[in-house]
């Protein structure tokens, strides 16, 4: 009996690899398992190396591997061909790979059992004097097999969490880093779950620098998932262990939009421009982010004019290359009124990579500004429905998007379009979180129309006033809670009680 | 990855029932395609003038349209389907476990195939667990109970005559078909108020609490037999399952297209019928249907 490790895909389209311990191979049997073309090209290799002058049938038997079938596992023979010729080999010659040294064989057994952290155990006791030159082999080979894997990042960082504690823990940060900045939204917060699980324990292991860093890039993942409230609990606890004015200046910038988002417009004021004043002193590139916050905030107050000359002056600082800035100041010249300035502004944003979408949001802004629906479905049939593209935008252009289309929908009486528009909307909102986005979007539509009941079905289907009801509960002390902390006067109310009433206050479109 | 799992007959009463047994999953990939298809039920919902969809209430034109729908994701790749066949008759002639036991194998069975491979799995399913069969009930009706809150709603409980023959008449027929030993003593019991206030009661309780077990005893089940899977044939996995139980009333659009599914491969078997539309046969050849009778 030989073992055999393959590759497979199953019903649902995930790679895995199997190891199937039954495998059997029968001379003179027919074949039942391989598929014809990968069992004639064995048989030629078997005839051809082992100078046979007849060709040789045979049968791989094995129970499991049948099961593995049965479940709709798609078996790739091509992939795992050398593997099974050598098992048909080692059959036929009835010659399997036997290793003397038990420590060595016994981590071999673990490590084909995925017990990476078992055979690294055992393995570090194995001293290579012992070993003969083909165990010393085998040694080198599995060493590779334990430390180098890369295949699998977790078991990659086990193996070398076990030789160098501390470059882990750097490697962590540039990892955690590194997600962050692409937008991976998935894995850093797998991330920091399993490290905190399976290597450390960050009140006692990490130095207060490293808890500095720790907390603070954990508080921005969670602002991107829209947890603001577990955001600003790690911000603060970052501000306690921060000693460099950089990285306090990082922490303020951080936790601008946090307030911001909640419409706490004094505070983040302060925030951004603490952030500002700070990367100014230390001149670092980076006060341009801190301005640009600073130009988000009066957008958001609607004080368009001041946003204008903000993103404008951002642009003369920056020397960021891509369209973040431009994308603003679309936005800030539209609500200007200056149509032409922003396509000006548009066709500079369009030359950069536009992988969440922003830009291709900016644009259909426009086009729901200065034309009609049919145009604007038009544009969005060829840059924003399409399920490629779309894969990779951030929620929030989603959700904003959907919406221009579900206004621009209504304005021209088409109720059924605007109706589903508006869900998706909706749905794309709540999944980052955007509870206020969704309640305003369902707010703002015209439900008085013959689809009136589907309208307001929306409302209860995702729960809706009750989301928003429990989301202001937890937001409105933010300020009150946090003045200290970020040494802000607090404003106690950002007016969110009245949301359903003043809603032309809250967002743009 | 996102799952939906339904099922078509009577899997409560598989003794009764005479047609073909579904259970069924839908997995859809990418969150942006169920978005996608959200939008389309719910355009088709208000175009139609409908509140849910179920397949059996629909009238013929809108039902290929809506499999038209279907197909057209299923074409694309964007949604893939396993279902499980049945003869009822077979199943109930090979066990002697309960009906539940029987659902629970298979869908755990049908989720462990079908999330394969997967490691965090998320599942919306509208399941009927049932547990209150009448057998049950009588085994609980005479025992004393804790003073709970069910005991305490019981007590202010009153059964309204009105509609007594027609409660009488549905505990009377599943008593007959229930497999009840001297179910003549109970018959005789049904024009005793006090009992058959005990028996509703109970019934409800059975359904409330059992149910909840029965979930939770699900949810077990699907895990270990994918862990057991994943032991034997060395992959590491951390397997996380969320379920997510919802009625039609919920429905979500997931769980729609396998609503419509299990009912047209409930219709046709694990092939299509000769007469059935061009969209139907076509979607037979998209889906993966298993007739379950040879295990």
């Amino acid at each position: 009996m030989t073992k055999l490790n393959l590759k497979g895909t199953t019903f649902n389209d995930k790679i895995i690899y199997p190891k199937i311990d039954d495998i059997h191979i029968l001379i003179d049997k027919e074949n039942t398992i391989l598929p014809v073309g990968i069992y004639n090209e064995l048989k030629n290799k078997l005839k051809e190396n082992l100078k046979l002058n007849d060709e040789i049938e045979f049968s791989l038997i094995s129970k499991d591997l049948e099961e593995l079938m049965k479940n709709d596992v798609k078996i790739d023979f091509r992939d795992s061909i050398d593997e099974i010729y050598k098992v048909i080999l080692d059959e036929l010659n009835n010659k399997t790979i036997n290793l003397q040294h038990e420590s060595l064989k016994r981590v071999k057994e673990l490590y084909d059992n995925r017990k990476i952290d078992d055979a690294i155990e055992i393995f570090k006791t194995i001293e290579i004097d012992t070993l003969s030159k083909f165990e010393f082999e085998e040694y080198k080979l599995l060493e590779f097999k334990l430390f180098d894997d890369k295949k699998k990042f977790f078991d990659g960082y086990k193996a070398l969490f076990e030789r160098n504690h501390t470059k882990l823990k750097e490697l962590y940060f540039v990892y955690l880093k590194y997600l962050e900045d692409i937008r991976d939204d998935k894995r850093p917060k797998k991330l920091i779950e399993n490290i905190e699980e399976e290597f450390f324990n960050i009140e006692q292991e990490f130095n207060r620098d490293e808890k500095a860093i720790f907390y603070y890039l954990r508080g921005r993942n969670f602002y991107a998932r829209g947890e603001f409230l577990d955001a600003l609990r790690d911000f603060k606890k970052s501000l306690e262990y921060c000693s460099n004015e950089k990285l306090l200046a990082s922490i303020y910038n951080s936790a601008t939009n946090s307030f911001t988002d909640n419409l706490f417009f004094d505070e983040a004021f302060f925030m951004a421009n603490k952030a500002f004043e700070i990367r100014k002193k230390l001149k670092l590139s980076e006060k341009s982010d801190s301005l640009s916050l600073i130009g988000g905030i009066y957008l958001k107050r609607k004080n368009f004019k001041k946003a204008y000359e903000t993103f404008k002056e951002v642009e003369e600082i920056t020397d960021k290359k891509d369209n973040r800035i431009y994308n603003y100041l679309v936005k800030s010249t539209i609500m200007l009124g200056f149509y032409n300035k922003a396509k000006e502004y548009l066709n500079i944003a369009k030359k950069y990579d536009d992988r969440l979408g922003f830009t291709i949001l900016a644009e259909m802004f426009l086009i729901y500004k200065t034309q009609n629906y049919e145009k604007l479905f038009d544009y969005a049939k060829e840059n924003f429905l399409i399920t490629d593209k779309k894969s990779s935008f951030d929620k929030v252009v989603l959700g904003w998007g959907y919406f221009l289309l579900a206004q621009k929908a209504s304005q021209d009486e088409k109720y059924l379009d605007s109706y589903k528009f508006l869900n998706s909307s909706i749905e794309y909102f709540l999944i980052d979180k955007y509870i206020l986005e969704a309640y305003y979007a369902y707010l703002k539509i015209d439900k008085d129309n013959e689809y009136s009941e589907y309208f307001l079905n929306i409302n209860k289907e995702y729960n809706l006033k009750g989301e928003f009801d429990e989301y202001i509960k937890k937001h409105s002390s933010i300020s009150i809670e946090y003045k200290d902390t970020f040494g802000f006067s607090s404003s106690k109310s950002n007016n969110l009680e009245n949301f359903e009433q003043n809603l032309d206050n809250y967002f743009l479109i | 990855m996102k799952y939906y799992f339904d099922e078509s007959g009577n899997w409560q009463e598989i003794q009764n029932e005479n047609r073909n047994l579904v259970i069924g999953g839908v997995l859809i990939k990418d969150e942006n395609h169920h978005i996608e298809l959200s939008e389309e039920f719910k355009w088709f919902m208000a175009e139609n003038r409908l509140k849910h969809i179920h397949m059996n209430e629909l009238e013929e034109i809108q039902r290929e349209e809506l499999l038209k729908i279907i197909l057209k994701y299923l074409k694309d790749g964007k949604i893939k389907s396993l279902l499980y066949v049945t003869n009822p008759k077979y199943l109930y002639s090979k066990t002697t476990l309960s009906a539940d036991d029987i659902y629970i194998g298979l869908a755990t069975e049908l989720i462990s195939n079908i999330a394969f491979g997967d490691e965090n799995i998320e599942i919306e399913y509208d399941m009927k667990f049932h547990y209150a069969y009448p057998v049950n009930i009588l085994e609980e009706i005479d025992v004393k109970k804790e003073y709970d809150e069910f005991t305490k709603m019981s007590k202010n409980f009153v059964l309204n005559l009105k509609n007594i023959e027609k409660i009488q008449n549905r505990i009377k027929t599943n008593l007959l078909r229930g497999r009840v030993l001297n179910v003549e003593q109970y018959l005789d019991r049904l024009n005793d108020k006090k009992f058959l206030s005990r028996y509703l009661w109970e019934e409800f309780r059975l359904k409330v609490q059992k149910g909840a077990l029965l979930r939770e005893a699900f949810l077990e089940k699907s895990k270990t037999k994918l862990e057991t899977k994943y032991k034997k044939f060395g992959i590491d996995k951390d397997i996380k399952i969320k379920i997510d139980y919802r009625g039609k009333h919920i429905q979500s659009a997931g769980v729609g297209v396998i609503d419509v599914l299990t009912n047209i491969v409930r219709y046709n078997g694990s092939t299509p019928k000769k007469h059935v539309s061009q969209t139907t046969k076509d979607i037979f050849s998209y889906i993966k249907v298993k007739e379950m009778k040879n295990d």
